[in-house]
């Protein structure tokens, strides 16, 4: 599964809530579904909104890894379920 | 049969930035999340729908910064302008409703009004959307 390639990254880094949500689901929807996108976020909020908004929508968190510090990069793989 | 969908429906009271904003991004990640969603603006909430005004919106005296300031903040978080917010809200399919007591007391016409309004309604529409079982409503 790490070697999960995504089709498209979202860099929403220094954007607030709700852009990366939404820049997400925008993303989404332009793959197939089974592919994977890449999203990189500096708002801490973004990983417990992201996990909702797929549990809502029915998406696959494939992987959530933080990355660096000051700020922290939050970095997700999301697959396209349906 | 079409399945039905949850729903949020926000009324928008206040004419202010910091009484819109929350409206427009809750509406707006709602859809994100596949629910319906509407805002209902009323009262100074229409200040956003009315062509002569939207574009004069100021932060609340309470949240403490001068709307330049604001505008400033919220363009480094990434943050559309209130217009375009309402706009994006629209395109993302969130229902805009404009509240028809208001537009009688200030005298509004459906032409005074920013296209992206869906419909004018009242009280009892407002009610009745907002009484379905799977309609999470919210005032703000």
């Amino acid at each position: 599964m790490a070697m999960v390639k995504p089709v498209l990254t979202v860099d929403v880094k220094g954007e607030m809530c709700p852009m990366p949500v939404l820049k997400t689901r925008q993303a989404i929807q332009q793959v197939k579904v089974g592919e994977v996108i890449e999203v990189v976020a500096t708002d801490p909020a973004s990983q417990p909104d992201l996990e909702s908004w797929a549990r809502k929508t029915g998406n696959r968190i494939v992987l959530v890894e933080t990355v660096g510090s000051n700020p922290v990069v939050y970095r997700f793989l999301i697959e396209r379920v349906k | 049969m079409a399945e039905e969908k949850n729903r949020l429906v926000v009324v928008a009271s206040r004419g202010t930035a910091d009484g819109l904003y929350p409206a427009l991004i809750l509406a707006t990640t709602a859809v994100a999340q596949g629910k319906e969603a509407a805002v209902y603006f009323t009262f100074g909430g229409m200040k956003l729908l009315t062509k002569q005004l939207a574009q004069t919106i100021n932060p609340s005296v309470d949240l403490g910064v001068s709307r330049e300031q604001l505008e400033q903040l919220l363009s480094k978080g990434g943050m559309p302008s209130l217009l375009d917010m309402l706009k994006m809200a629209k395109q993302n399919g969130v229902k805009i409703y404009a509240c028809s007591p208001t537009m009688s007391l200030f005298g509004l016409r459906k032409e005074d009004l920013v296209d992206v309004v869906d419909d004018i309604i009242g009280a009892s529409t407002f009610l009745e959307i907002a009484s379905d079982p799977k309609t999470l409503a919210l005032f703000i």
